[in-house]
């Protein structure tokens, strides 16, 4: 099972400290400030005050034996470099580390950071492209050409099966997966949805109005789909 | 009057279940307008509009539910789903 090691507890790293122990990992949580250490007691496997900048301490903590660790500290960037350069010193195979700027994004590459994240632009870019087009859920960049694209179906292709939309050869785009709510009814006779998620559906899987396809393509051909 | 609401409910409700949702929202509107008081008819329609992926329309039908009755869990839930998505 992967280990991980988040250093800096503010609201982005006890998030993601958070989330990767909901999922099921080995979170080592370490920040200066006690009180954060103790509001992320018994959500992550082990929560540790100390200075991640002494870099004796993280090696007697162990750190050697984490395969990620996740640097997310505060406005500063000097404690960033100090720590990543550590990390990498002591042998870390992968150090992700917050950045505030481009500059700052630079100087942590130079120092060996494998995965330089700008959690808030990241979410600002996400949010304006779910804001241009609402039946847009999702938009992830592969590649400068290539996307993966989360989007309700448009109202000209419902109704058909994927072998009669024929998307391959008229929009050059791959139906990876299609997201659909199944309504049911609750033992009060009201009504409720359960969703399904259809992955590489075939040529005989019908779409209908409020499905969400899930579809791989070039960036441009992605685009045309968004305008049907 | 009550029994063509009635079946308009059901007949809603009977779309929704075949995942027919534009059909259902046609019917639900048919039964507003008979009437506009009965917080069943707004689930309905937030929920035709929740399978269609129309979140906003969702979202205003699901408070008009709450409006009629606070208490109105089943819409009570569907609201903070979408609201926090």
């Amino acid at each position: 099972m992967k280990q991980f090691v988040v250093i800096g507890l503010g609201r982005f790293g006890s998030s993601i400290a958070q989330a990767l122990s909901a999922k099921g990992f080995d979170v080592l949580a370490i920040d200066e400030d006690e009180e954060r250490v103790k509001e992320m007691e018994g959500i992550v496997s082990q929560a540790v005050v100390m200075d991640a900048t002494d870099e004796k301490g993280l090696k007697e903590l162990g750190i050697t034996d984490f395969d990620t660790a996740i640097v997310s500290m505060g406005e500063t960037i000097e404690d960033s470099i100090m720590i990543t350069l550590s990390l990498k010193e002591l042998g870390l195979r992968k150090v992700i580390v917050k950045a505030k700027s481009e500059l700052h994004s630079k100087i942590l590459r130079k120092v060996g950071a494998d995965r330089i994240i700008f959690p808030e632009r990241e979410m600002a870019e996400r949010l304006a492209e779910s804001l241009a087009s609402p039946k847009i859920f999702d938009f992830i960049e592969l590649s400068k050409t290539y996307g993966i694209i989360e989007m309700v179906i448009p109202k000209k292709l419902v109704n058909k099966t994927l072998s009669e939309l024929k998307m391959r050869e008229k929009f050059k785009v791959s139906v990876i997966a299609i997201k659909r709510k199944l309504p049911f009814t609750l033992p009060d006779g009201s009504t409720d949805f359960k969703e399904e998620i259809v992955v590489g559906p075939g040529g005989d899987d019908e779409v209908i109005s409020g499905d969400v396809l899930i579809m791989l393509g070039k960036n441009e051909d992605l685009e045309k789909i968004e305008k049907l | 009057m009550n029994q063509i609401f009635d079946d308009l409910l059901e007949l809603g409700n009977f779309y929704i279940l075949s995942q027919k949702f534009e059909e259902a929202i046609k019917v639900m509107k048919r039964a507003e307008k008979i009437n506009k008081m009965n917080p069943e008819l707004y689930y309905n329609l937030g929920m035709a509009y929740e399978g269609l992926n129309e979140k906003d329309k969702a979202r205003d039908s699901f408070r008009l539910v709450l409006k009629l009755n606070p208490d109105y869990k089943s819409a009570q839930e569907h609201l903070i789903k979408l609201v926090e998505e």
